[in-house]
């Protein structure tokens, strides 16, 4: 598998505050990345020395084979980024964007093309600071993909959008990949990194405490599944003999069953059997959320 | 919807690139400033017409007959080099650095940075944007002068011209300079005006220096100011080219460039 960013024992801080304690991981080609966190939890600081933005106190950085801390210049067009609270002019119009961005790149960059990929071509003449959340986020994806970057680090991209255009964005980022770049991509959202990564780094306190798939990190850790349903007043006792059921609990008539996974089905057939048939039966799968819970003992709400 | 056509990946594909000075960013930059300006009128306004409105109060109640307390020139032509000068003045202490802090405040610097702008485009960006109005500035308070109040021609228009080439350039430098510095725009506002109005009336653009004390005659030539106003004045008026004026505002300008610079660049 072709590594396209290696980083390892990475460790910055300002002043007595240490942002990335030690950070080591490995992004492979063609795959969106991600880095979940809570804010402050290093997340930045990481993907800014990636880029050769920020000096690193220690550890290893190594991006297309460049040590960005030594040769940032040798990178400019290799890497793109979308930038945490980055802007433009307010007065900047979309098309002069694209040109000034574009200027000094060794490729060619044909604007109208460029308008027309990211939905922009409407907007061509107005003005940065008059444009939607969504059309911002078209605009800072086509600058970053201006010259056909082989990777792309995307901060924060979604916040502050609605729910629909931030699935909108997520297309993007897709097609992003799509077209041959690797994504890097920094989110505190839980569904974000779960719908659009092929893998996810869970960092907490400047290091990273899990790294695998979604799927995998949620089989792993996300403690299987919890069924409820109401009783109607009926004894359940007998659902802790099922296979795979670790425990049952009763609350104002409401009933948690928490079990593996595969129980499920077994459950709610020996319901059945005992001639219980609840309207409200549902099935609780474990998400990220879930994940992250366990592996930083909080939810992302309580650390931001 | 959005449509996107999906290439194949062309990144295996790309040539790796060499560390070499993109062509053409700097220029890009610059081009973008201007247009930026055009559309900012309230720059432009305080930049260029707020001291030829100040130059036009002064000299209309001074005329322009031999004064004694200016050194035995008249009002217009002891005011209208000192004006052009503030022209200078008001875009090195508060429009570049305001405009650079304010670009620092809303993420703007952030996003050129990494899109690999190098930080010498950003300050000639500035300075050559400065250098337009400086034109338009002076050239306004000419037409004026010579129109309405009898302004008699420099002894050495070389030696004005040079003087505010490199009165731009220094004061270009202290610009990108605080604009290096300061972190928000309301601060570098506030650093602007008391820079400005502090150092401005006292070297010439208030009282008559004669009608001031001595020492504070003798402070304000170990600001910029001091030099700004000589190099453009002397050889205005037939005292030659102050070379020691000149040579003041070469070492600001670089100076403070190569700080900026640094500054900007940082890490």
């Amino acid at each position: 598998m072709d590594t396209v960013i290696a980083v390892d024992g990475l460790h910055k801080r300002y002043g007595d505050t240490v942002a990335v304690a030690d950070i080591s991981f490995a992004v492979r080609r063609g795959e969106i990345f991600g880095l979940l966190g809570a804010n402050g939890a290093g997340k930045t600081t990481t993907v800014e020395a990636v880029q050769g933005l920020r000096a690193r106190d220690g550890g290893h950085v190594d991006v297309l084979g460049i040590d960005p801390a030594r040769n940032a210049r040798a990178l400019r067009g290799r890497i793109g980024s979308q930038l945490q609270s980055s802007a433009l002019p307010d007065r900047m119009r979309v098309g002069e964007a694209i040109r000034l961005f574009a200027s000094g790149l060794d490729a060619d960059v044909d604007v109208d093309a460029t308008l027309r990929t990211w939905d922009l071509a409407a907007v061509r003449r107005r003005a940065f600071a008059a444009l939607s959340g969504g059309q911002r986020q078209r605009l800072f994806l086509a600058l970053a993909m201006l010259g056909h970057p082989e990777v792309v680090v995307l901060d924060e991209l979604t916040t502050g959008l609605d729910p629909q255009a931030r699935r909108a964005t997520w297309d993007l980022v897709r097609a992003v990949r799509d077209r041959g770049a690797t994504v890097v991509l920094v989110t505190h959202f839980m569904e974000e990194a779960e719908l659009l990564c092929d893998r996810v780094a869970i960092v907490d306190g400047g290091r990273i405490v899990a790294l695998d798939t979604p799927a995998a990190l949620i089989a792993e850790r996300g403690n299987g599944v919890a069924l409820t349903f109401s009783s109607g007043g009926r004894d359940v006792g007998f659902l802790s003999h099922v296979p795979g059921v670790d425990r049952v609990t009763t609350t104002d008539g409401l009933v948690t069953v928490t079990a593996a996974a595969p129980a499920a089905a077994p459950v709610a057939a020996s319901l059945a059997g005992h001639g219980i048939s609840p309207p409200d039966f549902r099935t609780h799968h474990p998400t990220l959320e879930d994940v992250f819970l366990t592996v930083t003992g909080r939810t992302l709400q309580e650390q931001s | 919807m959005t449509t996107l056509d999906t290439r194949p990946p062309t990144s295996s594909a790309t040539p790796p690139r060499t560390g070499g000075r993109p062509p053409g960013r700097t220029a890009a930059l610059t081009r973008a400033e201007l247009k930026l300006l055009l559309r900012e009128p309230l720059t432009t306004i305080v930049g260029v017409l707020f001291p030829a409105v100040l130059m036009v109060l002064l000299v209309g109640a001074f005329g322009n007959e031999p004064d004694p307390a200016m050194g035995g020139v008249g009002g217009a032509d002891f005011y209208v080099p000192v004006y052009a000068a503030a022209t200078i003045a008001v875009l090195g202490f508060m429009s570049i650095p305001t405009h650079l802090a304010s670009y620092r405040e809303s993420g703007v610097l952030r996003r050129l940075r990494a899109a690999g702008v190098p930080a010498t485009a950003i300050v000639v960006a500035q300075a050559a944007t400065m250098a337009l109005l400086v034109l338009v500035g002076v050239a306004l308070m000419l037409a004026i002068g010579f129109a309405a109040y009898d302004l008699s021609t420099p002894v050495s228009a070389a030696g004005v011209a040079t003087g505010f080439a490199a009165g731009t350039a220094a004061f270009a430098g202290i610009g990108v300079l605080l604009g290096s510095l300061m972190s928000t725009a309301r601060a570098a506002q506030g650093v602007g005006l008391v820079l400005f109005f502090g150092l401005f009336f006292i070297s010439g653009g208030g009282p008559p220096p004669d009608l001031m004390p001595g020492v504070l005659n003798d402070a304000v030539r170990f600001t910029p100011m001091g030099p700004l106003v000589s190099a453009i004045r002397d050889p205005w008026h037939g005292a030659g080219w102050n070379i020691a004026a000149l040579g003041a505002l070469a070492t600001i300008a670089v100076v403070s460039t190569a700080i900026a610079i640094r500054r900007f660049s940082r890490r």
